[in-house]
């Protein structure tokens, strides 16, 4: 039986992450994750990007891999193409993901690789001082917005869908038990699998939005978030709430299985 | 013993596929796109893959990731492209990571004139990433060389750990040549490979040679590759000695072992008194205008430089003791030029033959400059 | 012998093809050196096409042609871009679509045919490159009429093979007129 002890490079703990940070809620998941299914770790690459969350690599003991600014998903193309058997999970934040490496995302999804792309969602750049991102809220305060964001938001789980991702989810860190069922899933879906993780950033965004300290922000986030059936039968409210669960499951050829079959 | 009558880029393809290559990602782009179409075509025959990617960033990315899997992996570009590769072309140093670009050069900046040739981006290979590096680069001037320079690059990079470029041209691309193949496959350099006990390797540990053992992602040995500073570990950090012995090893790791690269050959008289300097696809211009010249009594050589990055500084300064002057032919407003003085330090004059009008410097235009030499 | 040769027309000749079967012919048949270029992208695919061909009994330094020993013309515009850089040798033309008003040098001499027309007759006028290459090879007497016969088969297979070999064929008949 692994444990998730087996996953984690103890001798690099602590972590560098601020105290009320939800990446390190991830990490767990993750090796918990892993260790139910009991993946060996030199089966496994860490693939991450730039900004807090890519310093995931420094904690696992698995391979790891930490790129370019958003570009993961390209670089994990090219490792799950030479080596197959081995599961790549892609760690990228919202800025990440979303920004500067949304067309890799829309490309890597509609090719449906066989990777896991989890997207640790903390509102905002944490690493270079609490800019906002694509996923940012309208109207939230951050460094580069103090009168309140004027663009957008979108949401990247639909995204992942309509560009062709196999298996799209989201949940928060305040749902622990779902994340690490939901990165379960992800993990052993053939295709490409989504998994976005709405996580607290007391440091910049939480004080920002005065969303309180660390645990106060993981009850704003559960009171923000409801589930997918719920939120499906609402009307009008659905701005003011972001849901929860396993939007699409679905199975369709990987990428690597159409290069065989075309070559 | 096997001829060809190739284009550049197909002797480019062939090359990498002679060399091991089995993996290539790429986005179409004029006038390098028919490496990319024969690789479609080649890669599948060999249990290769060939993937076509978003754009050239994601392209480098993913043959770094591809050779990270420890495959042999490749991408093939011109000018656009090759600026958005800068980002991860400087990751594949600081990471080492073996990969091969080939660069087929076209009138630029910026969109330029996309199906003619140029060789204005010999200092964009050297210094278009940031940061403090050495960069390996090769120049063929014939098809024969696409083939031979290749494979050679592919050598290089495993030798090195490092991405190696190969320069060609609008012009030499698409230039049909014969080209003899061995029957025997080419030698093969392969990256060092871990040995021992999983639990002691440690990913950026520098061997005799100040190359570290690569291991593959998949490996019992784990592996850690990072663009960030690192320690042997993989780790990523800060501290300033960390940081001073990387880049110093990533330096001299090359600048070591430059001997190994090719060499400038020579053409020409013995004792000759005008030395013309050239790469690529020019190369021709200036041995048609030294033989020309030489015909007419003239002592002109003409020195083909093979390898432009790390930049032959040594020949260069030994030639420039013994020739009263330096001709520098190339298809731009005088970017290797520079460098040649820096070489030649006063010991002689040089001055260029430049083009850099989308067309072919000819042996003619050569000609007229070394009459006033 | 270095003999330069441009293959001058429009997209939709053939002229790339016929330039790399000129130079294959010549250079592996023989153990001469060749080397070919053509232009490229959207040049190709309609509007002024042209290829090149340097054949010589010595390793080819310059690649590239600078004074045409031989000029075919099947385009206006094809002709007038190169019969300034001749000094001597021959033009061949079509005389349906080239008026050679202005000539090249007193050397150089000059043959018409409705080589377009004769290869529509055949079925399309892609046919007009490995009909001119026939008339060339009969013409010049720089390659020998089995070499070509043997790369075309080499390189062009399918269904278009045996009208291919029909164009060359009567353009060879057509040269030795």
């Amino acid at each position: 039986m692994a444990s998730y002890r087996d996953y984690l490079a103890w001798e690099r703990l602590p972590h560098l992450w601020c105290a009320g940070c939800g990446h390190g809620v991830i990490l767990k998941a993750l090796t918990l994750a892993l260790a139910a299914l009991e993946v060996p770790p030199d089966k496994v690459v860490v693939a991450s990007g730039i900004g807090c969350s890519g310093r995931i690599g420094d904690y696992v003991t698995t391979h790891r891999f930490q790129g370019t600014h958003g570009r993961t998903l390209a670089f994990a193309t090219g490792i799950h193409l030479a080596r197959p058997e081995v599961k790549v999970i892609c760690v990228m934040g919202d800025g990440d993901a979303a920004a500067i490496g949304g067309n890799h995302l829309i490309h890597a999804a509609r090719r449906n690789v066989d990777l896991t792309a989890i997207v640790p969602n903390n509102l905002n750049y944490g690493m270079t001082g609490g800019q906002f991102s694509p996923l940012t809220p309208p109207a939230s305060i951050s460094s580069t917005s103090r009168q309140g964001k004027a663009e957008p938001a979108f949401d990247i789980c639909h995204l992942a869908v309509v560009a062709g991702a196999s298996y799209v989810a989201r949940t928060t860190v305040y749902h622990v038990t779902e994340m690490q069922k939901f990165l379960q899933e992800a993990i052993l879906k053939k295709g490409f699998s989504l998994l976005e993780v709405l996580t607290p950033c007391p440091t910049y965004y939480g004080r920002y939005n005065a969303l309180g300290e660390a645990a106060q922000m993981l009850e704003w986030l559960n009171r923000s978030v409801i589930p997918l059936a719920r939120y499906r039968q609402m009307s009008g409210d659905e701005a003011r709430y972001w849901w929860r669960g396993r939007l699409v499951d679905r199975e369709a050829p990987d990428f690597l299985s159409r290069l065989k079959g075309a070559g | 013993m096997a001829t060809f009558f190739w284009q550049g880029n197909e002797a480019c393809a062939y090359g990498a596929m002679a060399a091991g290559a089995r993996f290539f990602a790429g986005y179409p782009i004029s006038p390098s796109s028919e490496i990319a179409e024969l690789c479609s075509r080649l890669l599948p025959e060999r249990e290769g893959i060939y993937v076509q990617m978003e754009d050239e960033i994601a392209s480098l990315a993913a043959v770094i990731g591809a050779s990270v899997g420890g495959m042999r992996a490749f991408t093939a570009t011109s000018g656009p492209g090759f600026s958005l590769m800068q980002e991860n072309l400087g990751f594949a140093v600081m990471a080492e990571v073996p990969c091969v670009i080939i660069h087929a050069q076209r009138f630029g900046p910026a969109t330029g004139i996309a199906t003619a040739p140029a060789q204005a981006d010999v200092m964009q290979a050297r210094w278009g990433t940031h940061g403090d590096y050495q960069m390996l680069v090769l120049s063929p001037s014939s098809v024969q060389e696409c083939y031979d320079l290749t494979v050679a690059a592919f050598n290089l990079a495993e030798r090195f750990r490092s991405p190696v470029i190969l320069l060609t041209d609008a012009a030499l691309a698409h230039l049909r040549e014969t080209v003899t193949v061995s029957d025997t496959p080419p030698p093969r350099h392969c990256r060092p490979q871990p040995e021992g006990d999983s639990a002691l390797y440690r990913p950026y540990a520098p061997g005799p040679d100040l190359i570290p053992a690569m291991a593959a992602f998949g490996d019992c040995y784990i592996q850690r590759v990072t663009g960030l500073v690192h320690d042997e570990q993989g780790y990523s950090s800060s501290a300033p000695a960390v940081a001073a012995g990387l880049v110093r090893r990533l330096q001299e790791k090359i600048l070591l072992y430059q001997d190994e690269l090719p060499s400038p050959v020579y053409t020409g008289p013995e004792e000759p008194e005008i030395l013309l300097v050239s790469y690529g696809i020019s190369v021709r211009a200036a041995q048609a205008a030294a033989q020309r010249a030489q015909a007419w009594g003239h002592r002109v050589g003409c020195l083909r430089l093979r390898a432009l990055w790390p930049f032959p500084e040594a020949v260069i300064g030994d030639w420039a003791r013994r020739v009263r002057a330096v001709l520098v032919v190339e298809m731009n407003y005088g970017q290797l030029r520079r460098e040649v003085e820096l070489a030649v330090a006063g010991r002689c004059r040089v001055s260029g033959v430049n083009r850099y009008d989308a067309e072919v410097v000819t042996s003619g235009e050569i000609l007229a400059a070394l009459t006033k030499s | 012998m270095y003999w330069q040769v441009v293959l001058s027309g429009n997209g939709g000749h053939g002229l790339g093809l016929a330039g790399e079967l000129l130079a294959r012919a010549a250079g592996l048949q023989r153990g001469l050196y060749a080397v070919q270029t053509q232009s490229y992208g959207a040049r190709a695919r309609g509007g002024c096409s042209q290829s090149t061909v340097i054949i010589s009994s010595q390793e080819i330094l310059y690649p590239f042609v600078e004074q045409p020993d031989l000029l075919l013309a099947l385009s206006q515009r094809g002709y007038e871009r190169n019969y300034p850089l001749m000094r001597g040798g021959l033009v061949v033309y079509d005389q349906e679509a080239v008026r050679v008003g202005t000539r090249g040098g007193q050397a150089v001499e000059y043959k018409g045919y409705n080589l377009l027309r004769a290869a529509r007759e055949i079925g399309d006028e892609i046919f007009v490159s490995v009909l001119s290459l026939g008339i060339i090879t009969a013409l010049t007497g720089k390659i020998g009429p089995e070499d070509m016969e043997e790369i075309l088969r080499e390189r062009i297979s399918g269904p278009r093979q045996e009208q291919n070999l029909a164009a060359y064929h009567q353009g060879l008949a057509t040269g030795k007129v």
